[in-house]
């Protein structure tokens, strides 16, 4: 079940949506989730579903990879659909005792279920298409102003990029580790909120003890391939911008004005 | 000249206890000297806390001397000034080959080295391609790391250590923990350098079937160097290495006991092929076994 | 204990486009007291399979009883299983996580509902078990051990479950010579003082060799072999080809053979090996 956690894996494939810079990507995830936001309505919504779906379709990642990160959140989205299904003031449904759902309360739980999924499925593509270095790659260079006030840019991107190279690695070290202790009878799966996570305690000390130690075996590694921070060195994949990514940003520019057309069409209308 | 020469090298450090006070040192190092030519394939051999893997980070300027010194390729690794050339001149691969790779495709992996070495972007390709050729590959460029078989990522690091150039590589028990088909296949590849590229190796390890290939070997106890020679003088002590908590090859072993029964064979037997030759020719001179022992069996 | 596997069937990755047959048909059984070897390179299955034994996996078809009694019954107790099949896992020492050893050792036992006196009864009788029975281990941080002792104390984890069935996947994985030699002898003796079942799951040859009665070999999710040691080494030619091999002396032998002199090519041990040898002299 762990595995299922698709948050900041790369997905190996050539296509135009991989091979943009991810400045452009980055750009695009922003604008994409500001869009999402913009208004509620069903113009809105299908235009940001046309949006994921051609990109998801350029991208060449398989939509069954996209829709594995989903399982991850589905908790969160269930909390998040609930709160408004039942806590939305407005015109009655059904009420059976003390809980009443309003029509309002049914369509925002609906947008809020569209909007976090679209938003999920949207950033995951951003990671899935490029690989950390690339992203960090594209972060220190968006960011790069931000060397002048003394932020350490360079350093904060390259721990991202560690940080999502491990992610895989420690799930999978989780899995291991919840095993192991299921073998020595461990129960993971009953029990009150405080049965249970007390019960993560035997997970969760020797996975701490384990991200430190491959913390200290990278850090020397890292070391011993002469890293000494970001002064004198040189990239093996520099950004350059092409006609590609201008084209990216043209496309993402009509985007955004479609996005902002619709809502001013439809006149602010929620729904 | 010798690429790696170690001068009487302790190494004693300090263990403290929850507030901070110094309880105790521990000399993991005592008074080490050595000398390893350029070109060479050197093995260290050692039981677990013998002070091997200690020694293999002074070569690397991540650990320093407390007494003696080490120079690489003529150069004091306690001098600051040339620390990133002493990195560059003698690379290291660690043991576990999840916590050594950096990057998340084979390729950005290997040209990490030669980016932090600030080579021109062209330059940093070449070597990448180069490198992960002269490993066999090549062709998993484009893979995530966390595809590969340990064998595979370990053959990874190695071509980027090879990437920088480097005139000596270091390896800390790189296949203890790998499957034997991972092991042979590092092996392979760290023979096929040695020899095409003539790049030194240093292994350190504990399977006794890595050091039989090797031009020379030294072996560690308790942060001290015991023994040394070639392979085949090293295994002609079979006791002496038992008794460093260290094994021979089964073959070794097995001539070592009929050895033990009268067999008058040579020592250091360490493959197969020369067994089969001394005991045909035992049977051909005619030998007999001890009687004593045929009475035991009677 | 008896284990019968059946047709044991596992895919991973299932309904994704990376479906891989982790079991393949599995069909073996596990009598009560038997020391087994489990070889097969790495992706073999062997490490799927084993998870199955203990219910850690569930098979997509096939079935597994123990003592004619089929795990995937409604209700089976899970928790008892773990408990009757002590599994230990490569790298034990990794899940060690108390303050001291003799409470991590505890822990198996007081997941079972033993009060805290019998798991400090049930945990020093494992410990004794993997020589760490005395006072100054028991309170000792387990980060403080060396790793041999680390790896003794994660076994014992196990063992103080009182496991009729013990299943160690590769328990020598990363030590020294003598350390290896340390833990199958330990092993070794569990087997003969307790009189349980051992399976070892192992890449070496040459300690399988040694120690085991009857050697299981699983090849892409197949059981390949199934026989004493010195049934399944005289196919070292099919080993091969699976990425394995017999012990070096096997190779010695049929080296000797071949050359002329009257040798047992089933030796797989020394001592086998220089009787077979002495007969020529």
């Amino acid at each position: 079940m762990l595995r299922d956690i698709t948050l900041g894996q790369y997905y190996p494939a050539q296509s135009v949506i991989h091979k943009l810079d991810p400045r452009v990507k980055l750009a695009a995830t922003l604008v994409y989730i500001i869009s999402l936001f913009i208004g509620m309505n069903v113009e809105i919504y299908i235009a940001a579903a046309l949006f994921l779906v051609i990109t998801v379709k350029l991208s060449k990642v398989p939509v069954s990879y996209i829709t594995r990160g989903l399982k991850a959140i589905v908790l969160l989205i269930i909390f998040s659909a609930a709160f408004n299904l039942f806590l939305t003031s407005g015109e009655t449904l059904v009420s059976f005792g003390p809980i009443t759902i309003t029509k309002e309360g049914a369509r925002f739980a609906v947008f809020m279920i569209i909007r976090l999924i679209f938003l999920i499925m949207g950033t995951s593509l951003l990671t899935l298409t490029t690989t950390p270095n690339n992203l960090t790659d594209g972060l220190e260079k968006a960011f790069a102003i931000l060397k002048v006030v003394k932020v350490p840019v360079h350093e904060i991107a390259m721990m991202m990029s560690i940080a999502l190279r491990f992610i895989p690695i420690l799930v999978d070290e989780t899995d291991k580790i919840m095993k192991a202790q299921m073998a020595r009878g461990a129960d993971f799966e009953t029990g009150n909120i405080i049965r249970r996570s007390k019960a993560m305690v035997p997970i969760l000390v020797p996975l701490f003890i384990s991200a430190f130690r491959r913390a200290n075996d990278l850090a020397m590694a890292m070391e011993a391939r002469c890293y000494h921070g970001s002064e004198g060195r040189t990239k093996m994949k520099p950004l350059k911008y092409t006609k590609r990514d201008a084209c990216g940003y043209i496309s993402l520019l009509l985007y955004l004005a479609v996005m902002i057309g619709l809502n001013i069409y439809a006149g602010g209308r929620v729904i | 000249m010798s690429i790696v020469e170690s001068k009487n090298v302790s190494f004693v450090y300090a263990v403290h206890d929850e507030n901070g006070n110094v309880v105790d040192s521990i000399r993991a190092l005592n008074d080490v000297s050595l000398k390893v030519g350029q070109g060479e394939f050197i093995t260290i051999l050692g039981h677990n806390g013998s002070g091997k893997s200690t020694f293999a980070k002074h070569i690397n300027a991540i650990l320093f001397p407390s007494g003696g010194t080490i120079f690489v390729d003529g150069m004091d690794t306690q001098d600051g000034e040339h620390l990133l050339d002493i990195r560059q001149t003698a690379g290291m691969v660690f043991q576990n080959p999840d916590n050594q790779i950096i990057g998340t495709v084979v390729e950005e992996e290997v040209g990490f080295g030669p980016e932090n070495l600030g080579l021109p972007t062209s330059e940093i390709w070449n070597r990448v391609v180069s490198a992960l050729k002269s490993v066999g590959m090549f062709e998993y460029r484009k893979t995530s790391p966390n595809k590969l078989s340990g064998g595979q990522k370990q053959r990874i690091a190695i071509a980027g250590i090879i990437a920088m150039r480097p005139k000596c590589i270091v390896l800390d028990e790189p296949t203890a923990m790998l499957d034997p088909q991972g092991r042979a296949e590092v092996i392979k590849t760290l023979h096929e350098l040695n020899e095409k590229e003539h790049v030194t190796v240093i292994l350190i390890t504990h399977y006794m079937e890595e050091v039989i290939d090797a031009d020379y070997c030294f072996v560690m106890n308790g942060g001290e160097l015991v023994m040394e020679g070639k392979p085949k003088d090293i295994f002609s002590n079979v006791e002496g290495l038992k008794n460093l908590r260290l094994d021979v090859p089964q073959v070794t072993e097995l001539a070592d006991e009929l050895i033990k029964k009268g067999f008058p064979l040579p020592k250091g037997i360490i493959k197969r092929e020369q067994l089969v030759e001394e005991l045909i020719k035992l049977k051909n001179q005619g030998f007999k076994a001890p009687q004593s022992y045929r009475e035991v069996e009677a | 204990m008896n284990i019968k596997a059946e047709h044991l069937m596992y895919v991973y990755e299932a309904g994704t486009g990376y479906e891989k047959r982790a079991l393949d048909d599995v069909t073996c059984e596990i009598k009560g007291g038997e020391f087994i070897g489990l070889i097969g390179h790495t992706g073999s299955g062997k490490s799927t399979f084993i998870q199955h034994l203990n219910g850690l996996l569930k098979a997509h078809s096939g079935d597994i009883k123990v003592d004619d009694v089929s795990i995937y019954s409604p209700g089976y107790n899970m928790i008892e299983l773990r408990s009757n099949v002590g599994l230990v896992f490569q790298y034990p020492e990794h899940q060690l996580f108390e303050s001291d050893v003799l409470k991590d050792v505890c822990f198996g036992p007081r997941n079972l509902g033993a009060s805290k006196e019998e798991a400090e009864v049930l945990a020093k009788e494992a410990l004794a078990s993997v020589n760490l029975g005395s006072e100054r281990f028991y309170k000792a941080s387990p980060f403080d051990l060396s790793g041999g002792q680390k790896r003794r104390a994660a076994i014992a984890g196990v063992l103080a479950m009182k496991p009729k069935v013990l299943i160690l996947d590769e328990p020598t994985a990363g030590l020294d010579p003598k350390g290896r030699e340390e833990i199958l002898g330990l092993i070794s003796q569990i087997h003969k003082d307790l009189k349980i079942t051992v399976i070892l799951v192992s890449h070496s040859m040459e300690d399988v060799a040694n120690y085991v009665d009857r050697l299981l070999v699983m090849d892409k999710g197949v059981l390949a072999f199934d026989g004493t040691p010195k049934e399944v080494f005289r196919h070292y030619k099919e080993l091969e080809k699976l990425g394995l091999a017999a012990p070096q002396v096997t190779y010695c032998m049929n080296d000797l053979k071949a050359a002329g002199m009257d040798v047992d090519t089933d030796a797989i041990t020394i001592s086998e090996a220089v009787e077979s040898i002495m007969k020529n002299f």
